[in-house]
């Protein structure tokens, strides 16, 4: 079932069945189900690179016309050395730049520290079709140091809306 | 950017390895991943010979070798024990160490026993407070 734009109404045009179960029941009963793709897992990734790599496989979501999509994703990260540094979580559609990142930072300050992220994102209007979505990751120095960071990611699901 | 994907078939010590990878790649490389069994080296600006490049250290990397990081790191965790492996002193308070000086130090040589393990746990805190200390940051 797919989304379909409402008519307007004015004085003295007929309402009719057709019209009525398409603009109401059907876009109604659209609304209450919308497409939702729930990622997954429980994904371990370990990186050391500055630039956003993927930390988990992408996941895909077929949209209708005029549609959004709601991206929510969280997990932990876990220092693997030792000085400051940020770990950050993004998404990108479709691997395209830009990315919308990032969607979260945390700080990690000490070996084996780890705190968790989570964050949530809205795309713009889509085309209707499939699109992916993945989450990458990077880490940042801070204070100067570089590390290595494992991000776990423990949710990542995908609504049209 | 390019990725360079290699199965792993052996234990990895993420930071060593990355350090080797940068002392190969330079600044070529943004960093490794690794996920599950797979090992990846993101190249910013790639070359020929980078997948044979990115074999060769992998195959050299020794997962037990430590970076300085690691190495400082072992040092503090190993810091308690060392403190508590100095007989009295980890477990004395002020009137209990000020009476084994009083009773015990009576000449130069009962001295350097009392510096002695004071060193030792002046050592251990140092360790512990501020590891790393003497690493080239």
């Amino acid at each position: 079932m797919a989304w379909t734009t409402p008519t307007s109404r004015s004085v003295g045009l007929l309402i009719t069945p057709t019209i009525w179960n398409t603009d109401l029941v059907d876009n109604l009963l659209y609304l209450k189900t919308p497409v939702v793709t729930i990622g997954t897992t429980y994904t371990v990734t370990d990186t050391t690179s500055t630039t956003f790599v993927p930390i988990v496989d992408a996941q895909s979501i077929t949209t209708t016309s005029g549609a959004r999509v709601l991206m929510i994703a969280s997990g932990w990260a876990q220092h693997l050395e030792t000085g400051t540094i940020l770990a950050e979580p993004g998404v990108r559609i479709d691997d395209a730049d830009p990315y919308a990142g990032p969607g979260a930072r945390v700080w990690l300050s000490g070996t084996s520290e780890q705190y968790t992220w989570s964050f949530a994102y809205i795309s713009n209007v889509l085309s209707p079709g499939t699109h992916t979505l993945r989450l990458y990751g990077r880490v940042a120095a801070g204070g100067g140091t570089q590390g290595a960071v494992r991000f776990t990611t423990r949710t990542f699901l995908l609504i049209e809306l | 950017m390019r990725e360079i994907e290699m199965r792993i078939q052996k234990n990895i010590n993420i930071p060593a390895l990355d350090r080797a990878m940068r002392a190969r790649f330079g600044a070529r490389i943004s960093g490794i991943s690794r996920a599950g069994d797979t090992l990846m080296v993101h190249v910013l600006e790639p070359a020929d010979g980078d997948d044979d490049a990115a074999r060769e250290v992998l195959a050299a990397h020794d997962p037990t070798e430590q970076t300085p990081e690691q190495a400082a790191f072992e040092v503090v965790r190993q810091a308690p024990a060392r403190a508590a492996a100095i007989p009295g002193w980890a477990t004395w308070d002020e009137q209990q160490a000020g009476t084994w000086i009083t009773d015990n130090v009576k000449d130069l040589a009962s001295a350097k026993v009392a510096l002695i393990a004071m060193a030792r746990m002046l050592v251990a805190l140092r360790d512990a407070q501020w590891p790393g200390l003497g690493l080239d940051k």
